[in-house]
């Protein structure tokens, strides 16, 4: 869930500043954020994993040389902050696709509305707020089915390579436990039905999320 | 229109969480690049700072002793493999999904699509007994054929969207010229819709490169591990073996064809992955 409004307000943040505001160098930006992206998770998982690790980890010789020794700990070896540990790299890798779209989504807009925004005295927070969020909200909407389905698909991998489920089980989510029930304790048939309610609880996570997210769509 | 001072201050606030997730997002890959030359005890004493000497021994290393080679040349074969086998496949399918009318075409492409939406955590494991089964289990070839179906729903849904804009007159005109249709495929089909092809190509060549769990479930032995696989077996050993050098030594050589083809067809691969997200 973090993940989710991580993503967009990240991925909206960068994408409208990079199509509003005239940035010289924002293409430089794009395919830098983009890069991620086209990574292997392997690769992403294994890197984050030195990032998180205590003795020579980023994270926590930032955190000294701030002089916050005290909030430094080892990531992924404790129980409860294992998992939140394991959003940051699914923000930091997946924030690149969704830029895009939206950035796609946002270049569509006609000029004219901002014209006409700014005719009747609108700020740019306000042309942001009355314009373009209601005009790219069917993208918006996309991209969160997207992340929530990826999610909810696709996050073992990263759980896989960086904690293995582990400390004490506490990381698992569904693929990597049906992963270990299966193919490390063969529990074939035990797996198979985690199998089928990933299945079924995708598909009511996105009628559920169809439903809270429909909205008469927006035309001036 | 006179810009206040706010408004340039405005501008360079801006710029500052731009530029710090640019940071964010090309330091790690840069450490990982420096702490490839770094020996073992230089890795512990000065993490994050630039290598004393720049000595390509965990190249050495990680090439001969850590099984890379193998497992480079195997993730070679299963992409070109891969990547050639999903097109053999999907452009013949796509063209007569699109340009042949038959009875169900519609819905066949429907069934296509609407593949990309079932989660490959499904398909372990019956696939796991259906390769056990024909004795492809623990086999990059059978790898290659697994990863190819599973990108076919994608390939055919991209491939289909370049061969309708293709003209048809083109088409006619060739028919009436007595081409058959295989001909008509092979002769105008594919030229035309090479830009497509490409697309199509750079991005499974990438998802296979990248692959992991598949690879995880269906290679056992260490000789058949692809690249990502080894990594993964290096990382889980460098706790007790200490090989981290080796470790970044490997993870370079992983990233380094994917950098070149993203420098090369970024714009490509940009729109293919958003073409691909989209039709979700």
């Amino acid at each position: 869930m973090t993940k989710v409004i991580g993503i967009m307000v990240l991925a909206l943040f960068i994408a409208v500043a990079l199509t509003q505001l005239k940035i010289k160098e924002a293409p430089f930006y794009r395919i830098v954020f983009f890069f991620p992206n086209i990574m292997s998770i392997v690769v992403i998982g294994i890197l984050w994993t030195f990032i998180y690790n205590p003795s020579m980890g980023l994270v926590n010789s930032g955190l000294e040389f701030l002089g916050l020794e005290s909030l430094a700990r080892p990531w992924l070896g404790s129980e409860t902050w294992a998992l939140p540990s394991l959003v940051l790299p699914s923000i930091w890798a997946g924030i690149g696709l969704f830029m895009l779209i939206l950035m796609g989504a946002i270049s569509n807009i006609s000029k004219s509305y901002y014209e006409a925004a700014e005719i009747d005295g609108a700020s740019e927070w306000q042309q942001f707020w009355k314009v373009t969020l209601p005009l790219i909200w069917p993208q918006i909407k996309i991209s969160i089915l997207y992340i929530v389905i990826t999610t909810l698909n696709g996050s073992f991998i990263i759980v896989q390579v960086m904690t293995g489920g582990g400390p004490n089980n506490s990381t698992h989510v569904m693929g990597s436990y049906l992963y270990q029930q299966a193919f490390v304790q063969y529990n074939f048939g035990y797996g198979a039905t985690i199998g089928v309610m990933i299945l079924i609880l995708s598909l009511i996570t996105v009628l559920i999320l169809q439903f809270l997210m429909r909205s008469e769509k927006t035309e001036y | 229109m006179k810009k206040s001072v706010g408004q340039i201050l405005g501008r360079t606030g801006i710029r500052i969480p731009l530029i710090l997730w640019t940071v964010a997002v090309l330091y790690p890959i840069f450490w990982m690049f420096l702490g490839s030359f770094k020996s073992n005890a230089e890795i512990y004493r000065n993490p994050w700072g630039f290598p004393e000497t720049w000595n390509w021994q965990n190249y050495a290393e990680a090439w001969t002793n850590f099984n890379i080679d193998t497992s480079v040349f195997n993730s070679l074969i299963v992409t070109v493999l891969g990547a050639a086998l999903t097109l053999v496949l999907a452009i013949p399918t796509s063209y007569a999904i699109e340009r042949m009318n038959f009875r169900g075409s519609k819905f066949l492409f429907t069934l296509y699509v609407s593949a990309m939406m079932i989660p490959m955590v499904l398909g372990w494991i019956p696939l796991f007994f259906l390769l056990s089964e024909i004795n492809l289990l623990d086999n990059i070839y059978g790898l290659a054929i697994v990863y190819a179906v599973s990108q076919l729903p994608f390939s055919i849904f991209v491939l289909t969207s370049f061969i309708s804009t293709i003209p048809k007159s083109l088409e006619e005109a060739a028919a009436i010229d007595g081409m058959s249709p295989y001909r008509i495929l092979w002769k105008i089909i594919t030229p035309l819709s090479m830009s497509g092809i490409i697309t199509v190509t750079i991005m499974n060549a990438i998802q296979f490169w990248n692959e992991y769990f598949m690879a995880l479930i269906f290679l056992q032995s260490q000789e058949n591990y692809t690249l990502a696989l080894a990594i993964d077996f290096i990382s889980s050993e460098a706790e007790y073996t200490n090989a981290w050098g080796t470790l970044f030594a490997s993870l370079v050589i992983a990233i380094v064809p994917v950098i070149v083809l993203y420098a090369i067809f970024q714009k490509r691969i940009a729109k293919g992955m958003t073409e691909g997200a989209i039709k979700g």
